[in-house]
This record gives structure tokens, sequence and C-alpha cells, in this order.
């Protein structure tokens, strides 16, 4: 004790000395192991008090360019949520503010921006983001250098959470890993017997759409190994504006059902210019992301009927009468925006509330200690939390949340200012969801 | 079976191509007469989308005719912007050296996806039933709509007037002679004709034609600001492949990009996009100056 007093009091000096306070700061964290079990044991003895200013917490999302509106309709979920925690006292009593920044789409970005925020802001926990390729490149980042919880609301590759348990500390996905969608849609195929027997596919050339239909065509061949798969493959550029070659290799082929991952301006975009080829009328479609609210907004009542199309989140599941804060989400959405949630808005929304909760969680559990960046990843792991989308668990083995897995067929409602899924088909989590460990990505 | 396809590949070939066409037509006249590389071509192309889109919102049912003239008159509103931005900004960079121009024209480019942003905002805009406008045709038996066709014949149209205008009009003919080089340039000079007068109307025919090319376009699409970039790249590849300035090689580039497209998509779906890239380097291998090179200047 005595020597490492002197030790640093030297240091003190020696950095007055040199003319900069960062020395001191970078001598004085250099690993000495007295005194680092010292202060520990120290620390231990007292619980940490509630800091006495706001609750920081950051985001970023793709908020700029052709799919801005995804970080927007992700705002729209998270400012529901700050709003509503704070008006109810916050968190332990500490108002919630929340930083936002454009990840524009670009794995650089976002790790400046991670940076930013935890260095700069000092977050204590962040939340995002849309695109795979950010998520991917992130993740080191956040795992070995930044060490601060991050739930990743809408990026939905496999390989993020993917891995022999444990392999994550910080990392965190509270929406849907795609594999958990398109083993459903196999499933759906082989329980409802429907009787398609050529299957034909229209997917992103990146590596979503890559991973999609390996992990689709695995599943339904190996529930039905007779079915004929790929037998026309059309793979769509990002920022695809013309498709019509790509339709018209789909329908030379003949297939009965074109299964497909195209999402958002380039889905409708999509069906759109298929509708001039009589496509639907031809032959069935399957898109996993043919439910999201963007989408069906743009298409409105000329959504062809019919289209197998599922969500990451359906605003209808969990059914209001029995499942509260579904209810009571969507009502005050659509008050507060006029429109129904798109999915990242309730993943957001949702992800706020986990953090809200880990924090109260450890709190609670150790009589008033609060949480540090490595406890506050302890709370998290395994935590169930009610969520508008149902029961949600942060599985301890891989950090990836549960969810439910909804598909459907578009039908026209005149209740609704967008089409429905009707007939509707749920999917548990636990049916859906790869066990950790099991590797389903394609790469 | 696989004669019908060759066809129908060849025929989405050529209505992508034509509308290539439109853009990459303005951006090598353009290039032509006032030797500079317009980066900020693609946000004409964009511009006519979202105008046209955003004046048909208002009519629930659109038929041909209305549909074409409102592609008209955003035509002309996008050329009068082009000309505006001619004689504002583009005129001080005239033979400058190419970096400044093409940090100027790109700088545009990006203005331009901001103002796009600022007066439409995130949501993307899309047209409804495009297909009810034109109706549907068979071919081989199979639903095709008319829509696509209209591509072919408005480019099919374009190309004729264009034709028509440079050889037959005094205009056209001043224009031609500009663009045939420096030396030809100051012949008209010489001749009494004041050329700088042309600059404004050919950056502005240029602007319209790329206008014209998002205003049919657009409701068939998703229009959002980067559509402007997307329809660059292709139409730079388009002039290149054509020889840059020379108008028949930008149609002939436009049509071998498109149906090289469609043919990759069906047949060798990875080279999509890389196809149109080979076709330049081997065209740049063996023609340097593109397949309708103009004389040395």
């Amino acid at each position: 004790m005595v020597k490492n007093i002197e030790r640093k009091e030297f240091l003190k000096y020696a950095g007055i000395g040199m003319g900069g306070l960062a020395l001191t700061g970078l001598f004085g964290c250099a690993p000495d192991d007295d005194v680092v079990i010292t202060n520990n044991d120290a620390e231990a003895l007292v619980l940490k008090p509630v800091p006495d200013r706001p609750l920081k917490l950051g985001g970023q999302w793709i908020l700029s360019g052709p799919l801005g509106t995804y970080g927007e309709f992700a705002m729209q979920g998270v400012n529901m949520a700050v709003d509503e925690i704070n008006a109810n006292g916050g968190v332990l009593g500490r108002d919630i503010e929340f930083i936002v920044l454009d990840d524009e789409m670009g794995p650089d970005v976002g790790i400046r921006n991670a940076r930013r925020l935890v260095l700069e802001d000092e977050v204590e926990a962040m939340i995002g983001t849309d695109s795979s390729g950010v998520a991917l490149a992130l993740r080191p980042v956040v795992e070995n250098e930044l060490k601060v919880p991050w739930i990743v609301t809408h990026a939905s590759t496999p390989q993020l959470t993917e891995g022999p348990a444990g392999h994550l500390k910080y990392t965190f996905r509270i929406s849907t890993v795609l594999s958990a969608n398109k083993i459903a849609a196999a499933r759906l195929i082989n329980e409802l017997d429907l009787p398609y027997q050529r299957i034909a596919h229209i997917s992103p050339d990146y590596a979503y759409g890559h991973d999609a239909w390996h992990v689709f065509s695995t599943e339904i061949g190996r529930l039905r190994p007779n079915i004929e798969l790929g037998v026309a493959e059309a793979w769509a550029p990002f920022g695809t504006t013309d498709f019509t070659p790509h339709i018209a290799t789909l329908l030379e082929a003949e297939p009965d059902l074109v299964f497909s991952t195209l999402w958002a301006g380039e889905l409708v975009t999509f069906i759109r210019q298929a509708m001039g080829f009589n496509f639907f009328e031809q032959t069935d479609f399957m898109v996993g992301m043919g439910a999201s609210t963007d989408v069906l907004y743009a298409l409105g009542d000329e959504a062809p009927e019919g289209i197998w199309a599922s969500n990451r989140y359906w605003f209808q599941y969990p059914p209001w009468e029995t499942w509260e804060v579904n209810k009571r989400f969507n009502e005050n959405f659509t008050n507060r925006y006029g429109t129904h949630p798109a999915y990242v808005a309730e993943t957001s929304y949702s992800a706020i509330y986990s953090i809200k909760a880990a924090i109260e969680r450890h709190y609670a559990l150790t009589g008033g200690d609060y949480p540090n960046s490595d406890q506050l990843a302890r709370a998290l792991e395994g935590l169930a939390i009610a969520t508008p989308a149902g029961i949600r668990w942060y599985r301890p083995g891989d950090h990836q949340a549960t969810n439910n897995v909804t598909w459907g067929r578009y039908k026209h409602d005149p209740n609704y200012d967008i089409p429905i899924l009707d007939p509707m088909y749920h999917f548990p989590a636990e049916e859906v969801t790869p066990e950790v460990g099991v590797i389903t990505s394609a790469e | 079976m696989l004669m019908e396809s060759i066809v129908i590949q060849i025929i989405n070939g050529l209505q992508s191509g034509f509308l290539f066409f439109l853009v990459a037509s303005g951006l090598t006249i353009i290039f032509g007469v006032l030797n500079i590389l317009n980066m900020a071509h693609g946000a004409f192309y964009m511009l006519g989308a979202y105008l046209m889109l955003t004046i048909l919102m208002p009519f629930t049912e659109v038929g041909p005719l209305l549909f074409f003239a409102v592609a008209i008159l955003v035509a002309i509103i996008v050329g009068l912007i082009g000309s505006a931005l001619e004689l504002s900004v583009v005129k001080h960079i005239y033979g400058r050296w190419i970096p400044y121009q093409i940090l100027l024209t790109f700088g545009l480019l990006l203005i331009f996806e901001d103002i796009v942003r600022l007066i439409w905002g995130m949501v993307y805009l899309s047209f409804y039933r495009p297909h009810a406008i034109f109706g549907l045709s068979e071919i081989f038996g199979r639903a095709y709509p008319n829509y696509n066709l209209m591509f072919i014949g408005v480019g099919a149209v374009v190309v004729v007037l264009l034709w028509l205008f440079l050889h037959y009009t005094k205009m056209g003919k001043l224009i031609r002679a500009a663009a045939a080089g420096p030396a030809y340039r100051d012949m008209v000079w010489s001749l009494g004709y004041n050329v700088k007068f042309l600059f404004p109307l050919v950056f502005g025919l240029g602007a319209s034609l790329a206008g014209l090319g998002g205003a049919i376009a657009g409701p068939l699409q998703t229009a959002d600001p980067m559509m402007g970039l997307n329809a660059i790249v292709f139409s730079f590849a388009v002039i290149v492949i054509g020889g840059l300035g020379s108008l028949p090689g930008a149609l002939i580039g436009s049509i071998i990009v498109g149906v090289s497209r469609a043919f990759a998509v069906q047949y060798v779906p990875v080279l999509e996009m890389a196809i149109v890239f080979i076709i330049m380097a081997i065209v740049l291998i063996f023609k340097p100056k593109g397949l309708f090179a103009k004389a040395e200047r």
C-alpha cells in the first residue's frame, strides 16, 4: 500500500513536471497488480450509488439515403419509449437522454459513431443498427475495445450471434435472426402441405440474400426432398431499379412458388413491375419482408392478394385481446404517429425497455448497487421481458433474444389502411430459432 | 423455348437501353459541345422522376395523353433548370482542369440529392398502378406490359427528333459544328455566330433529355434520392463504349449495355453489373476512343 501511494505521488509530480496531465492518466492506469487488487477490494465493499446525472444511451441507424426511412422508424420507437419512461420517473429516478447518429450504412462510419458515443458522450449502452455489414464490423470493436452493452435492433445476419456458447460478452440482439424466419417459411410449406413442386427465387445479391436462400433451401430440402429447388435463380444487386429481365427469367422457368428476400423500396418496385407481367397470377410468391409496414403503405390496395408475407414484428400479433402490452403500444403509437408501427420501431422501443429492466434487475438483486458496463451486460443475459412482440428472452448462450415468427397472406380488409395477413400462422420462437452453437449462415 | 426467352430478353434489353439512351445522349451532347463531363447529369434524371410523380399525384386516373403531356412539361422544367445552372455556375469551369469540373458537377449532384430530401422527405415516392396507363400486351402467350414497350417508342422518337434537329435546323447545324472540335468552333465564331449563346441551350437540352428519362421511368420505379447516381454510372459506361461526344455512339452503347445486362441476368447472374464494365474494358482495349470515336481533334 505504502509503496503504491509513493508511486502514485511520484507519477503525479513527474506528470506535472513533464507538463502533461495526460501522462499521469496514462501511467496511472498502467497495470500494477497491487494497486488494482487493493482498489477493487475496497470498492467491492461499497454499493455503487445511482449517478445523479441523466442516463445517457446512444443509437445509430441509417438516417440518410433511400433506406433512411428505417432510421426514422427506429427513432419513432426510441422517442416513444424515452418519453414514456421519463414521464414515469425515469430509470431509478434518472431521465434518459438519447443520442442518435447516422451510420450512413457504412461500417467505417458505424465504428466512428460507436467510439464517439462511448468515449465522448459516455453512453452507458448502445442500440442499433440496420445493416448486417455495419453490425459485423462493429461487433469486434464493441467486444474488445468499447466494452459497453449493445443491443442490435435490426441487422439479421446469423453470423452476428452464431458461435459457441459464451462467445459474446457485450453484443445482444433483440430483433429476430434471419434463420428463424426462413426456417419458419419452410415449416409453413411443410405443415400446411402446400403443393409447391418447383421453387425459384429472387434475392438481393449480398450476404443477406445468400444467407436467406441458403437457410430456406436447406430446410425445405430436408423437409421435402422431392421439391425442385432453384428452378430459376435471380440475384439483384443493391440499388436495382429495373427488374424486367429478372421477372422474365423467373416466369420462363414456370415455378409454382417464387421465394424472395427483397425488401423496402426494391420490393415495392419488384412487385409493381411484376404485376405488369401478370406475375402473381402465374406463380405464388413468398417474401419474408413483405409484411413490413413501409412496403404495405407503399403498395396500398394495389398489393396483390395471396402473397405469402412475413415480418420481424406484426402489429396484430400477439393478439391485442390477450396481450395488453401490444395493444397499448399500438394504440399509443398510432395516436402519436398516425401509422402502424414498423418492426424496427418495436425492436428499438423494446431495446430501451430491456436496458431499463437490466439496470433495475441488477440494482434490485444486489440491494442497491448501480451496475457498471460488465454488470449491465450480465444483467441482460438471460433477461426475460414483456414487450409488444411477446415475451422475449435474451438467451445467455448467444445473446439472441427469442422472437416468434408470423407468416400470412396479403388480404385487403376495409377496416385497415394497409393490407393485413389473413390467414395468419405463428411459429413459437423455440421451434424455429436454431439452437445455440448451430451454424446456419452460408459463409 | 430458348428462342422465345432470347427474344423476350432482347425486348427487355432494348427498353432499358432506350432509357439509358435518354440519359446518355444528354451527357454526350454536353460533353461534345461544352467539353464537360457532367456528373450532375444524374440529378436531372432524378428530378424528372420526382417532378413527374408529384405532378401526377393528384390525378386518380392517368391516361397516355396526360402521361405524355406531363412528361414533356417535366422535360421542359428540367431543361430550364439545366440552362439556369449553366448560366450561373457551370460556365465558370470551361477549359479548367478536369478534376475541377468533376468536383463541381459532383458537388451539384450531392446538393440536388439533399434538396430532393428536403422537399420530398424520406418516404418512397411511388406511383399507383402504373400498368393501368398503357395496359398489357401478349408476347408468346404471356402478358407483357405496354409501359415497358413505351420506353422503346419514346427512345426511338427522341432519336429521330434529335437527328432532324441536328441536321435540318440552323441551331442544330451550329451545335454539330461546335461539337466537331475547337478548330471548327473558331470557324463558326469567325463566320459571325456567337458560340457562347449555344452553351446554356445545349446544357438545357441535355438536362431535359435526362429529365424526360426520369419522368417516364419514375412511375414504374420507386423514386429515391440515390437514383441519380445509379443512372449516371450506367450512362458513363454507355458513352465510353460509344465514344465520348458521339450521338450514334450513345445509341449503340445504350443498346449494348441494356441487352447484355438482360442476358447476364438470365444466363450468368453473377455478371449482371460486371458485364457492362467488361464490355467497356474490351472496347477500351481495341478502340480506346470508343466505337464511334470522332476524328482526331
